[in-house]
């Protein structure tokens, strides 16, 4: 097979429908521009939870041997085959009650199911590739974990935490029933506003919905490749003042 | 500890997952599962939903998996490329359907066959079935398929040996994710959906929130139901299939 | 279905422990004062209001026209919330159950079947009509009840509008004046005609109009009777609709735009006047011309309420009673944004707010008044919308 060939296809499939996206004029929405400190809050929110408890259980899949991690296994990746939205229905009057509907914490916890079990996955891949005598040797080099992990572990595992970052922020930025259901129309997400402009009958604002929607997750991205590089020539530089 | 902690993410997960579940079955009682198997509508719904979640993934995952192989050796822009609509989130493909194909004429009147909607899955799953497997495309040993060459088998029989069963269960995993991600979903769907028979997640988010109090024990009902069937899947995949190949392929590495 | 609300109520308790709720004297206080100590204690404080998001033009009155009045005069920030009015009573179901005594809705725009479940259950403030100033000027009949439903001054009638069809003038030159006329041009001009699936407000309404049009009195007495002609009028169309009728608009909004393309010749809705806006900016076709079938229009009437644990019951009530003022509802029916039909009864305003309403100018997509001499029929009980709801889908669009 012709490798331009399949080049041009894919890029040609892919980009074409991005193509239309751009509105005749852009006028920065003031109702999307007010959801965005909650989005962004989220994203980060979600993206913190994700990492922190992700790691954890990622590397205990990977490392830990025995029924037990099998099972927890199993259970992490319950909501991605089941239907969520509809066990939230059962979840919502219990938020109700421990007061977590319409507030932003409930829906950050909401949010960790359709994306945490995705975190743990990668993070086991990310680990199993790692080794774990490779990991072992990290530990005799290095005892304190926090220097381990800043400048061992994390620029090894570079990949796996940029890949959760992105997926998590992709992830919380599409759910619109869940959050609508848990956050009540008060946790205001950009979703909120998007999903009415889709089924309604304005073409521009959802157009620029939609840059907004794509847009984010970009410019995260980028957000977070400068600053592995930052980190990873920091680390270079440390380690070259260490040998000297 | 360094070899890590699942006990907060069990917790949360399994926490709300068996609560959100618990509560549904509270919900209801043995009439209203009862009235599900005789609900026209229903299996109508469950029909439409498993040909798109099916047809979604079986496609997405043959594009997938030919790509896959055919990046294994090689890199370059359009793996990059490739990589993009992993930034768009599914509710924006969706717009980008009801931007382009609503208006194309082929596609735009047989939307009963639900091009529209399996288009955007393919679109949006094909890179990300892609990703999972490529890892274990470049993992891959040749030397396998180079000692099934010197041993004179069918090329079938060395290309299941020397890469086959050590991709059977990745493949199976990110289908089957993407199936049970497509076969529920609301957005996509409801954004992009005919007006009959809905998509199972449209179908029962509607039955929750539309009209009065009756029908709620049914949306309730229809949850665990699918919860169930899907518990069970799960289980026989875990217990069954996962020993099988891990069984397979430990032989063949050690 | 008792067994069921037991069951439910019971689940509540389980989770909560206890299920008490407390007495509530606030609100005795809040609809026992005087507005002027209301209007006084609600000055600085946020309004939620929970209203459909899918019209540009009313969520601009609402983000252009009423928030920024409202912050001047009574230094209230209004905050819109687009939801599904079925989405918000569903929300307050499971508030209720839960016994959430302190919601986040303030004001909730609302009619038809939601407002008498709403109603049924209990999900509404009280008489909150007899505390606004403002509801004198509301046209009695509109206040009194809600497609057949009581208010009880539960809502306040916000808005009065007909049912009426709009076509391109352009492309129908002859249109039907009646039903089977409709079915007519239909069948001659296959694709360019349809109307909005049963779930959306005006494509239940659709299906309304037929029933007026082919079934007979002593059947539309009965929401439990069989439908079979209108179902079989439906079936007649089918085949001639936009898509062959194997799908259809989810919402007024797709068929909106499905006219302002020219896919479609017709489009529909309640407000006879919503076109003029439309037509204005260049949206829909300059020929649009408006069109009242024989068989009649039905009348409706829209409200805004405030649930029963709204978290600012007074700001709600300040906001409600500025929207029923004669500024707000003439903004409302002209055709800067809107182009709503008024709620207030003309005959209770000054002699000058009387004439800034006949002021406004009718668009040649504006029916005349006598084009309903005859034709305005009342809104059915909220029951059909619940049969239409749940049958069209089995009987006409499987």
């Amino acid at each position: 097979m012709n490798r331009r060939l399949v080049t041009i296809c894919i890029t040609g499939f892919i980009i074409a429908p991005l193509v239309g996206i751009f509105p005749e004029t852009f006028t920065l929405n003031p109702r999307i521009v007010e959801t965005l400190g909650t989005t962004l809050l989220m994203i980060v929110a979600v993206t913190a939870l994700n990492h922190l408890i992700g790691y954890a259980a990622g590397k205990a899949i990977a490392f830990q041997t025995g029924r037990f991690i099998q099972i927890a296994e199993l259970l992490i990746s319950l909501p991605l085959f089941l239907p969520v939205l509809l066990l939230s229905f059962g979840l919502y009057l219990t938020w109700i009650r421990l007061g977590l509907a319409d507030q932003f914490l409930g829906v950050l916890l909401v949010l960790l199911l359709p994306t945490l079990p995705y975190t743990v996955r990668l993070y086991t891949n990310g680990f199993q590739a790692l080794g774990e005598q490779l990991l072992e040797q990290t530990v005799l080099v290095e005892a304190n974990r926090w220097k381990r992990f800043f400048f061992l572990v994390g620029p090894l595992l570079r990949p796996t935490l940029q890949s959760v970052t992105l997926l998590v922020t992709v992830i919380t930025l599409s759910q619109y029933a869940l959050v609508v259901l848990i956050g009540g129309g008060v946790v205001r997400m950009l979703a909120l506003e998007v999903f009415p402009l889709y089924s309604g009958n304005a073409a521009d604002a959802a157009k620029e919905a939609t840059i907004w929607l794509i847009g984010l997750p970009l410019v995260i991205h980028v957000g977070q490749v400068g600053f592995f590089s930052l980190w990873i020539r920091i680390v270079r530089r440390l380690l070259d003042g260490r040998k000297n | 500890m360094w070899r890590g902690n699942a006990f907060p993410a069990v917790f949360l997960i399994a926490g709300m997952v068996l609560y959100g579940l618990f509560v549904s079955v509270s919900m209801t009682t043995i009439a209203d599962y009862q009235s599900l198997l005789t609900d026209s509508v229903l299996i109508e719904s469950l029909t439409l939903s498993l040909y798109v979640a099916s047809s979604s993934t079986l496609l997405s995952l043959g594009i997938a998996f030919g790509l896959a192989q055919f990046f294994t050796q090689r890199t370059g822009l359009a793996e990059q490329v490739l990589a993009l609509p992993l930034f768009i989130p599914h509710l924006g493909a969706a717009y980008l359907a009801i931007l382009y194909l609503s208006n194309i004429p082929v596609i735009g009147p047989h939307e009963t066959s639900h091009l529209s909607l399996i288009l955007t899955y393919i679109y949006k799953e094909t890179p990300f079935i892609f990703f999972y497997l490529l890892p274990v495309f470049r993992r891959l040993d040749h030397r396998y398929e180079e000692l099934g060459q010197l041993l004179g088998l069918s090329k079938i029989r060395r290309f299941w040996h020397g890469k086959g069963i050590f991709l059977l269960f990745p493949a199976l995993e990110a289908s089957f994710i993407v199936f049970a991600f497509v076969l529920f979903a609301y957005e996509v769907p409801a954004l992009l959906g005919v007006t009959y028979p809905k998509m199972i997640g449209v179908y029962v988010f509607d039955l929750y929130t539309q009209g009065d109090l009756s029908q709620q024990p049914t949306a309730f009902a229809i949850s665990v139901v699918l919860t169930v069937c899907l518990l069970l899947i799960l289980a026989g995949f875990t217990w069954w299939i996962r020993p099988i190949t891990e069984r397979l392929s430990k032989g063949r590495i050690e | 279905m008792l067994k069921k609300m037991i069951g439910v109520a019971a689940t509540g308790m389980l989770l909560a422990g206890c299920g008490a709720t407390s007495d509530m004297p606030e609100k005795k206080n809040v609809l026992g004062s005087s507005y002027k100590m209301i209007e006084q204690e609600a000055q600085k404080t946020t309004v939620r209001m929970y209203m459909w998001g899918g019209d540009d033009g009313i969520n601009a009155y609402i983000d252009e026209y009423v928030a920024p009045k409202l912050k001047k005069e009574h230094q209230i920030t209004l905050k819109r919330v687009p939801i599904e009015t079925a989405d918000i009573i569903q929300k307050l179901r499971a508030e209720k159950t839960a016994g959430k005594d302190t919601g986040v809705i303030d004001v909730v725009w609302i009619n038809g079947d939601n407002f008498r479940n709403a109603k049924k259950d209990g999900l509404l403030y009280g008489d909150i009509a007899r505390v606004l100033p403002n509801i004198k000027q509301v046209d009695a009949a509109a206040q009194a009840s809600d497609s057949g439903t009581k208010t009880e001054g539960l809502e306040a009638a916000w808005g009065k509008v007909q049912f009426a069809f709009h076509y391109d003038q352009a492309s129908v030159a002859k249109p039907p004046m009646d039903l089977n006329e409709l079915k007519d041009w239909v069948k001659a001009n296959p694709g360019k005609f349809t109307y909005p699936e049963v779930t959306d407000f005006t494509g239940n309404a659709f299906v309304r109009h037929v029933m007026y049009g082919v079934e007979s009195n002593e059947t539309l007495k009965n929401p439990k009777s069989d439908f079979k002609k209108t179902w079989a009028y439906l079936n007649d169309l089918k085949p001639y609709l936009w898509k062959e009728g194997k799908t259809y608009p989810k919402t007024l909004a797709q068929l909106d735009q499905l006219y302002a393309k020219g896919d479609v010749a017709f489009t529909m809705g309640f407000n006879e006047r919503r076109a003029e806006q439309e037509v204005a900016s260049g949206t829909f076709p300059k020929e649009t011309r408006p069109l009242i079938l024989e068989e009649g229009s039905i009348a409706s009437t829209h409200f805004l309420s405030v649930p029963f644990n709204a978290p600012n019951p007074k700001g709600a009530l300040v906001a409600i009673n500025e929207l029923l003022s004669a500024d707000a509802q003439l903004k409302k029916y002209d055709a800067t944004y809107w182009g709503d039909g008024t709620s207030l009864d003309l005959t209770k305003l000054t002699v000058a707010q009387q004439q800034a309403f006949t002021d406004v100018p009718a668009a040649k997509s504006t029916p005349t008044p006598d084009a309903f001499e005859g034709k305005v029929r009342p809104e059915l009980d909220p029951a059909f919308f619940e049969v239409i709801r749940k049958d069209w889908p089995e009987r006409v669009a499987r």
